[in-house]
């Protein structure tokens, strides 16, 4: 993901200890953290849990972040891990079998995202290759270093995941 | 479809979700606080109660007693049979919301583990928000003679936003609840969003998720800032605005003081026939600065009002010492014609 010349200049000021800076760069690509987010865990509250956590994750070890350019490569890993730990900690707490969560739309709900609920409905691993691979234009090469994956892995996960939404949507994603 | 073609379907459906921006904002500054070891207000987790909070730690003027109540329920909006009932069989304060018409019906529904939460009102006025609903689905019945139920709820993520009353009965399989809260600070929003999060019924874990968007009109007039005349040396009393909802208004004042008074604040304000206009069903903050004084009827402007008004005196300055004070009436035009 390309940096704004604000943004480096953020990112260079987090990595030297400034907090303000850090929130400044977060919240100008709030929007992809959220859907970033909420594309894996699924409801609103949850995502924001995520933001919170990986901040706070952030705040305490982008001292070491060597290349300020790479920032929100290096905060997607943190934020994918995050949410990764509460959709599993999510998993153990539903104690039956039920589908996805229901979120009750709102009362000036928007379109339903048939998309959206399809990936939800496939598996984490699944999901999280096509999401990276498609909403986060990674290559396969990134996802496989993000995740501590072969490459190998990552294209048997893309070719499953785009079978399984292939079923979901009826062809039209994914050829 | 190729992969651009696929990556560009992606991203545009993806980017059709809608971002609670101000939420977001709030998550990063919480995990920076966080961080740095402070102190962070936990995402407010509650279990159900029949209690009634009136305005916990403001100063409450001595207004007390309930608002009148119209008792004509049938005027009421919902068409869910076991809402009239509901209310009448609590107090009037809970019935207000329901027959006063500005209640909206609802009809939101989330099962989880085979327990279903359904919302069927929600209200929205001047500074108090509510919604009722249902809970059905309980294999294990709630006790009638218990006076709190279990349910995990996280409900106050707004600004300013605070728990004022809470109620349930039990039903055959679950039970029915009323919630209320209070916008205690700051300027009165024309829309909320207000999130449920419900992770635990009576036992039974699951996932309850509800975003309910609540809006309302008001008319905010600017009062000219000009201290009224009290004979009170050091302190005043200043004008700020007058606020009309759908029902009731809002009287919004400021005091300041040179340091001698630790309280100046408003207690009455009545009509030629002594009907009191300050409203405390809810209570209300009142302390030095500024005080939005809910009223039942909004002011009239140039109509003076015998208004009592309260002052409490340090008597040597310092925060312990023993304070005076006393109350004092005088006619003022609250809100004088425009010059």
């Amino acid at each position: 993901m390309e940096l704004t010349l604000k943004e480096i200049t953020w990112a260079q000021q987090a990595v030297a200890g400034d907090r303000e800076a850090l929130g400044q760069l977060l919240k100008s690509r709030g929007d992809y953290l959220y859907r970033t987010a909420y594309l894996y865990v699924g409801n609103q509250a949850d995502a924001l849990d995520v933001i919170q956590e990986a901040t706070t994750q952030a705040v305490k070890t982008v001292a070491q972040l060597r290349d300020p350019n790479q920032f929100f490569t290096w905060f997607t890993r943190i934020l994918i891990r995050q949410a990764q730990v509460l959709y599993r900690r999510r998993q153990k707490e539903t104690t039956m079998a039920v589908p996805p969560e229901q979120v009750a739309p709102m009362i000036d709900a928007t379109a339903h995202l048939d998309l959206l609920a399809a990936l939800q409905v496939l598996g984490a691993d699944y999901r999280q290759a096509l999401q990276l691979f498609y909403y986060q234009d990674m290559s396969i090469s990134e996802i496989s270093q993000l995740l501590d994956v072969p490459e190998g892995t990552v294209k048997t996960r893309l070719r499953r995941g785009r079978s399984a939404l292939h079923d979901q949507l009826g062809g039209n994603y994914y050829g | 479809m190729d992969e651009q073609e696929t990556r560009k379907a992606v991203h545009d459906r993806i980017d059709q979700l809608d971002v609670p921006q101000d939420l977001v904002a709030a998550a990063i500054e919480t995990g920076i606080d966080q961080a740095s070891g402070k102190q962070v207000k936990p995402r407010r987790r509650r279990h159900l109660g029949r209690w009634i909070l009136t305005a916990a730690a403001a100063v409450l003027l001595g207004v007390g007693g309930l608002a009148a109540v119209n008792p004509s329920v049938s005027r009421a909006l919902s068409n869910v049979a076991w809402l009239t009932n509901f209310y009448l069989h609590h107090d009037d304060h809970f019935n207000s919301f329901h027959v006063n018409g500005i209640a909206k019906s609802m009809d939101q529904k989330v099962t989880s583990n085979g327990v279903t939460v359904h919302l069927v009102e929600a209200y929205y006025n001047g500074r108090t928000i509510g919604y009722t609903g249902e809970v059905t689905g309980l294999t294990k019945a709630i006790d009638p003679e218990q006076d709190w139920v279990p349910l995990d709820l996280d409900d106050t993520p707004a600004k300013n936003l605070t728990s004022s009353t809470s109620n349930f009965e039990p039903t055959k399989s679950g039970f029915r609840f009323h919630a209320t809260f209070l916008v205690d600070k700051g300027e009165v929003p024309e829309s909320v969003l207000l999130p449920i999060r419900i992770s635990n019924v009576n036992g039974v874990v699951g996932r309850w998720n509800f975003n309910i968007n609540l809006t309302q009109s008001q008319q905010k007039h600017a009062i000219q800032q000009k201290p009224y005349d009290l004979d009170l040396p050091g302190g005043e009393i200043i004008p700020v605005s007058m606020t009309t909802f759908a029902s009731g208004a809002e009287f919004t004042f400021r005091t300041t003081t040179d340091g001698r008074y630790g309280f100046i604040g408003i207690s009455a304000i009545k009509t030629a026939e002594e009907d009191q206009l300050i409203d405390g069903t809810d209570g209300y903050y009142a302390s030095l600065g500024i005080t939005h004084l809910p009223l039942k009827e909004p002011l009239v402007q140039g109509k003076t009002y015998h208004v009592v008004y309260q002052y409490q005196m340090k008597t040597d300055g310092s925060p312990e010492a023993d304070i005076v004070g006393a109350d004092i009436e005088r006619d003022i035009v609250l809100w004088p014609a425009e010059q």
